[in-house]
């Protein structure tokens, strides 16, 4: 079929719906009254929810080290998943600021550009947030346990210790979008809600690639 | 908004009903998540129209918002019975279902641009529509360049598939 000819079929298409489609003008001014769901801000919405959850949680952290501060090993161990859970609710915080300077106006490219952007980060956070684990092997630790524990109990605490370390670093460093083509990797990533982090991380790359091209 | 901006936003919805409309349907197959886009489309519109400013023309401006908000949607994961308006009408509606029946070349085109990715969905509406190439590259943030060769190659795979077709 010729250009022209599909461009023809195109404009007859338009001309049926300009004679057929009626718009309904009651329904729209209502949408100044009525509260309406936003599908765009659906994901702003998660990221409130997620920094008052996040603050929740780092000031009940707070007041724990505060009133712990006799036990050296729970305040440096809470204190520091204080600290990585100060992180997660600060790149919340920027996602937030990031998704107000975003324009529905701009271009096509650069707007889903920056809303894939924000959304692949929360995959940085993510691994980042990993790194707290071993401090959830310590926090119980205390002054008793390391005068009297004994040469077995020690062992086996810093095998888990030095396992979990281990593990966490090197899930830090493979759950990343280079390796998401491995079929665990993705499997472990989507299985933890990841599923539109990964759409989000590919059109990325889409877009970047897009804009290559030519 | 005041009455005359809500005119004048009327006016505008009423004078590209059809683009609305050819977005919905190009970025969702089920009728009732085409309604939902279109009233996404039209609020996402609504929202943005007060601080519409004449550095870009209007069709940009529209085309724009309408388009992030439909490759927005397409992206999204829609959860059954997901509904985004506690409206009891639609925004849109036919007085007259057009013709869509399978056989049709509208509907063979219709369903070439449905399988594009969403980018190349985008720019073929806009080259459909008969937008400058300037145009193009203003909306989607491309060269002209880019976008040349872009709509050649798609260009290329449309008429193979219709031929492919009328063989």
């Amino acid at each position: 079929m010729e250009e022209s000819m599909i461009k023809q079929l195109w404009q007859e298409y338009d001309q049926k719906l300009e004679k057929s489609l009626q718009l309904n003008y009651k329904i729209i001014r209502e949408m100044q009254t009525k509260k309406i769901e936003d599908h765009i801000n659906s994901f702003r919405r998660n990221q409130v929810l997620g920094v008052v959850a996040g603050i929740l949680f780092t000031v009940s952290l707070g007041f724990l080290v505060i009133n712990s501060l006799n036990n050296i090993y729970f305040a440096i161990s809470i204190g520091l998943i204080a600290l990585f859970n100060i992180f997660a609710v600060a790149s919340y915080l920027r996602h937030l600021i990031m998704l107000e300077r975003i324009s529905i106006a701009d271009t096509i490219t650069g707007t889903q550009e920056k809303l894939a952007a924000i959304q692949s980060s929360l995959n940085m956070v993510g691994r980042i947030m990993i790194l707290q684990t071993p401090f959830w092997c310590t926090f119980w630790y205390n002054q008793q346990l390391i005068d009297h524990g004994g040469a077995t109990f020690w062992a086996i605490n810093l095998t888990i210790l030095a396992l979990f370390t281990i593990l966490s670093v090197y899930l830090f460093n493979t759950l990343t979008y280079k390796n998401i083509h491995r079929k665990w990797v993705r499997s472990f990533v989507e299985s933890f809600g990841g599923k539109k982090i990964i759409k989000a991380m590919e059109f990325l790359k889409e877009i970047e690639e897009y804009k290559m091209e030519g | 908004m005041s009455n005359q901006q809500e005119g004048i936003f009327l006016t505008i919805i009423e004078q590209n009903k059809g683009i609305i409309y050819k977005i919905a349907n190009s970025f969702k197959k089920d009728e009732n998540d085409k309604k939902d886009l279109v009233q996404e489309i039209i609020f996402q519109l609504w929202r943005a129209f007060p601080s519409f400013d004449d550095r870009s023309k209007l069709s940009t401006w529209m085309y724009r918002v309408a388009l992030n908000v439909g490759i927005s949607s397409y992206r999204k994961e829609k959860k059954k019975n997901d509904v985004i308006v506690p409206l009891s009408e639609t925004m849109m509606d036919f007085s007259e279902e057009p013709e869509t029946s399978p056989e049709t070349q509208l509907s063979l085109l219709q369903q070439f641009i449905n399988e594009l990715k969403e980018l190349d969905r985008a720019l073929m509406l806009l080259y459909l529509e008969e937008k400058s190439g300037k145009e193009i590259a203003e909306i989607l943030g491309l060269s002209e360049a880019n976008v040349r060769t872009k709509t050649n190659r798609i260009k290329e795979q449309l008429k193979q598939k219709f031929s492919k077709i009328n063989a």
